[in-house]
């Protein structure tokens, strides 16, 4: 564990160390150089902890007080912090060259003073032990985030995106506050022990304490909301659409890739400590299933591809927490089976959406860097100017839409089997909710296959739709390294998707006792579709080289696009993403709302007309509403605030009178 | 059971090899025959195979090396995808737990490479059948999956080889309208998979309302026989599901897989009466046919829940 003590002082020295220089390059060199070495220090416990999953407990000879010191990593602390750590390194590399061009504007320091903060408090979550120190990370990562939010805070939609990160960061916050602060309470939570504090009133009017323990539901809800929020769970995900493309792309990478799972984190936590009930696993179910579907509807509508990639997030967060819920309902119900599996998918999908949807959010910075441009309606035929980007695109796009041979596949497969096993198992009360995501989980893969293709292709392939995507330029080195790692991830994690299941059960056999027996059969499945894959790379080489054989000396010639025989055609003829996406998105307009904005042609000579998606965020829009309610009546309240020492002094005296009367009555 | 590779499963692949353009011929034969043509000879689709192989290419100075990636990528999913298909209830070369998912999945990667290099040609009408092809896979697979989650439900069993093998005589009789309901869905999914009427029109030359057809537009050569091939494939692997759950397993290594392979042979027949006495629906109630067979999927899993 000296290697993790290491690697948090690590990362507290880099944040303050990359302060001190007053060199644009000597603090970004500083700030990023440390972030990596943290990250690297911290792999070697992580991946101590994975092979074999016993405690391993940061034991100071001096423990610092309120049990700030105490750290632990367990295999499902291992299993998140892993890819977190791999993922912040690879975004400090990548930020270093993502940052360099605001060199001159802004300074170097703060956003890698914030990052390391960002990285030290991150890794913390995922090892605390304690209430109070979970506590304390949650917000440092809160807040350094938001501060990595609204970096480019001269844009006034920056500034608004992270102010309502802050706010629901906080209102979520606020229900874990009550959930670690419970009088008793411990991380992770104890059946039965976390012990309330109500205050009553004998018969004798004389105030008593009375000490009893808090349900567990009551402790599920408020982990649910609180770790619901950051995790992207709808209705308390809003956020996270706003949030995550206003930021920096290596912080969004960070933000989507790993803040994310803390959130998943901390619902498996409390699912694998407390006895669920039934009801646990429904809520859970049902709530994963809507923010999956509405975070897949809502990316079809977009015309921003940052912005796609948050609302896709959103479906993945709704995946992990399906899984969840069929484990709490197969702990629950006594199916142990089911209940290795939902927690086992859910793990493999955090490994494997933090790689892809790190990657996607680096193409997708690379994209921005090298054209300027953020509506993927105005680019297009990017590809040939930015080859790495364009192919590292495209294997994350497989690896999202769950396609083999990537290791999305692997979790949709896991997940799938999952609900297939409770469809057949003779419990009743596993079927609905198995049923239901099933078919949530195939709807997400053809809606997200769908979206994927559409922002491919109309950010890389084709014509040229501006003058932004004629002069599209290939990102720095220091960019594409990180890419191309996140890309060769990719297809490994595909391949070797039955270790990193073997890893999630193993895991997660000290909660649940037979997981590695249960899921044993699901593992040499996934060996034999990994054999799949293999066949598949082998037919597809087979065909290279067959086509390369058959066309070699004969006539091959390059000439317009056949276009139904139009031989002028222009790059404003092509589909735009919007319109890729129209009749699609459109299938799902009641559960959406508005999803485009249409110009009609008006007049007797119509000169324009045109269509741009944009799906509202209903959600955001409902809470803005709620909140601006509650504001416009709490306004009357502002009555009784004068000002005035004397009015303050009434008040508290007419409050003594009323009590002594209350008293004596 | 446990996951497993058949290698006697290599003979009823390299017979779907052979066989599967056969069944272009055999719809076209029918379709000649009820309009009183003579109609094209049945091993025509072997002679475009041959001269398409034959060509050199030509290639729009729009593309990228996506636009290749497409027929290659393509054929090999089919082709995968055909390793896991049992016929006649024989098994198929791999079958392991959930892999129907796989099954599922090799479609779509193969969907969504032939639609990658639609949208590489910057055609609008190749981006319109792109369009249109993905969003009306996204209920197909679902009434897909769904459909053969039933199967899963009816025979007890997680993997295609495994519930192709135990539906016998007796499921038909205990299930009978259940598995009525699911053939029904992926006999639907087949046409829209395979592209034909009702959902699409393989035959029409007015690009605007071609689904599949149009997306390939820019195809030639070598790599459009590879297209052609692959639908062939596409046809064998669908139809050998399909005839698998509506022709009972008796357990024959030898009688089944013949029987199977006739099926898929009746199943052509029936699809070239089906395109001969309709025609092809409006494009904006293809969806309302898939969502439909969704819910037929759905239905006999409902009818299944214990």
């Amino acid at each position: 564990m000296i290697f993790f003590a290491a690697c948090m002082a690590t990362f507290l020295l880099g944040a303050v160390l990359s302060l001190l220089p007053r060199s644009f390059r000597a603090a970004s060199a500083l700030g990023s150089g440390m972030a990596v070495l943290g990250c690297l220090l911290g792999l070697i416990p992580a991946a101590q902890a994975l092979a074999a999953p016993q405690d391993w407990v940061l034991a100071l000879a001096w423990p610092p007080p309120w049990g700030l010191g105490r750290l632990a990593i367990d295999g499902i602390s291992a299993l998140f912090l892993t890819p977190a750590l791999v993922l912040i390194a690879l975004g400090a590399v990548y930020g270093r060259g993502y940052l360099a061009e605001t060199e001159g504007r802004k300074k170097a320091g703060p956003p890698w003073f914030f990052y390391n903060i960002l990285a030290a408090a991150i890794t913390g979550v995922f090892t605390a032990r304690d209430p109070f120190l979970l506590l304390l990370c949650w917000e440092a990562m809160a807040l350094s985030s938001y501060f990595l939010v609204c970096l480019e805070d001269g844009d006034g939609a920056v500034r608004r995106a992270a102010r309502i990160y802050l706010v629901a960061s906080h209102l979520g916050a606020a229900f874990l506050l009550v959930l670690c602060l419970l009088p008793g309470a411990t991380w992770p939570p104890a059946q039965g022990v976390a012990a309330g504090l109500f205050v009553g009133f004998s018969a004798e009017g004389a105030s008593t304490l009375a000490v009893g323990a808090v349900p567990g539901g009551a402790l599920f809800l408020l982990a649910l909301v609180g770790f619901g929020s950051k995790a992207g769970l709808a209705p308390f995900g809003v956020w996270l659409p706003e949030a995550h493309p206003a930021a920096p792309s290596h912080v969004s990478a960070v933000l989507s890739g790993v803040m994310i799972k803390t959130g998943v984190y901390g619902i498996l936590r409390v699912l694998l400590a407390l006895n669920p009930e039934p009801w646990w696993g429904w809520t859970l179910v049902a709530m994963g299933g809507v923010t999956a579907v509405l975070g897949v509807a809502g990316a079809l509508g977009q015309s921003e591809l940052k912005r796609l990639l948050a609302w896709s997030s959103m479906e993945n967060a709704g995946l992990m927490l399906m899984g969840l819920g069929l484990g709490a309902l197969g702990r629950a119900m006594g199916a142990p089976l089911v209940a290795a599996l939902g927690f086992g998918a859910a793990l493999v999908h955090v490994v494997n959406h933090g790689v892809f949807k790190s990657l996607l959010f680096f193409c997708a910075g690379s994209v921005l860097h090298g054209t300027g441009e953020r509506r993927m309606d105005q680019l297009g035929g990017v590809l040939g100017r930015m080859p790495v980007t364009g192919a590292t695109f495209l294997v994350a796009a497989l690896g999202i839409c769950g396609l083999p041979p990537m290791g999305g596949f692997a979790s949709e497969l896991v997940l799938g089997l999952c609900a297939i096993k409770g469809l057949l198992l003779p419990v009743s009360g596993l079927d609905i909710p198995s049923l239901g995501v099933l078919a949530a989980l195939v709807l997400c893969a053809g809606m997200a296959a769908a979206v994927f293709v559409g922002a491919f292709g109309t950010v890389f392939l084709g014509a040229a739709r501006s003058q932004a995507a004629t002069q599209a330029h290939e990102s720095p080195r220091a960019m594409r390294g990180p890419m191309i790692v996140l890309a060769v991830l990719a297809p490994l994690l595909g391949l070797g998707a039955a270790l990193v299941l073997q890893t999630a059960l193993l895991a997660l056999e000290p909660a649940l006792p037979g997981a590695v027996a249960l899921g044993a059969s699901t593992v040499e499945a996934l060996w034999v579709a990994a054999m799949v894959f293999g066949l598949l790379l082998a037919l597809f080489g087979g065909l290279f080289i067959l086509r390369r054989a058959l066309l070699r000396g004969r006539d091959v010639r390059t000439g317009p696009t056949w276009d139904c025989g139009y031989a002028a055609p222009t790059a404003r003829i092509q589909y735009t993403y919007s319109s890729f996406a129209q009749p699609l998105a459109d299938m799902f307009q009641a559960l959406t709302g508005r999803t485009g904005s249409t110009t009609r042609p008006w007049g007797l000579f119509p000169a324009r007309a045109g269509y741009v998606a944009e799906t509202q965020d209903r959600i955001l829009q409902g809470f803005l509403g709620l909140f601006g309610f509650i504001n416009a009546k709490l306004e009357a309240m502002h009555r009784l605030q004068q000002g005035q020492v004397h009015v303050y002094v009434l008040y508290i005296a007419a409050t003594l009178v009323a009590l002594l009367a209350w008293g004596l009555w | 059971m446990s996951p497993a590779v058949h290698l006697d499963a290599l003979w009823r692949i390299a017979a779907g090899l052979v066989l599967c353009p056969l069944l272009f011929g055999c719809i076209n034969r029918v379709k000649a025959k009820f309009a009183g043509r003579q109609g094209q000879p049945l091993l025509q689709t072997y002679y475009d195979l041959a001269k398409l192989l034959g060509k050199g290419a030509v290639y729009s100075a729009t593309t990228s090396w996506v636009f290749p990636l497409g027929p290659m990528l393509g054929l090999a999913c089919i082709l995968a995808a055909l390793t896991l298909a049992p016929l006649g209830g024989q098994p198929g070369l791999f079958s392991f737990e959930g892999d129907l998912f796989l099954f599922a999945g090799l479609l779509s990667l193969g969907r969504f490479a032939t639609a990658a290099a639609a949208l590489d040609t910057g055609s609008s009408f190749e981006g319109m059948g792109a369009s249109r092809e993905m969003q009306f896979a996204v209920p197909a697979e679902l009434a897909q999956v769904l459909g053969l989650a039933a199967l899963a439900q009816a025979t007890g069993t997680y993997s295609l080889s495994e519930m192709l093998a135990r539906l016998d005589m007796a499921h038909w009789v205990a299930t009978g309208p259940v598995l009525a309901l699911t053939a029904t869905a992926l006999f639907l999914v087949l046409l829209a998979e395979t592209c034909r009427i009702p959902v699409d029109d393989p035959n029409t030359h007015l690009e605007l309302t071609m689904i599949h057809e149009v997306m390939v537009l820019d195809h030639s050569g070598p790599d459009f026989a590879f297209i052609l091939y692959g639908q062939g494939v596409k046809l064998w692997t669908l139809g050998a599901v399909l005839t698998g759950l509506i022709i009972p397993a008796r357990g024959d290594a030898l009688l089944d897989p013949a029987l199977g392979a006739l099926g898929i042979f009746g199943l052509a027949v029936a699809i070239g009466i089906g395109e001969s006495s309709m025609a092809r629906l409006r494009l904006l109630l293809v969806p309302r046919l898939l969502v439909g067979a969704t819910a037929l999927s759905g239905l006999a899993l409902i009818l299944l829940l214990r």
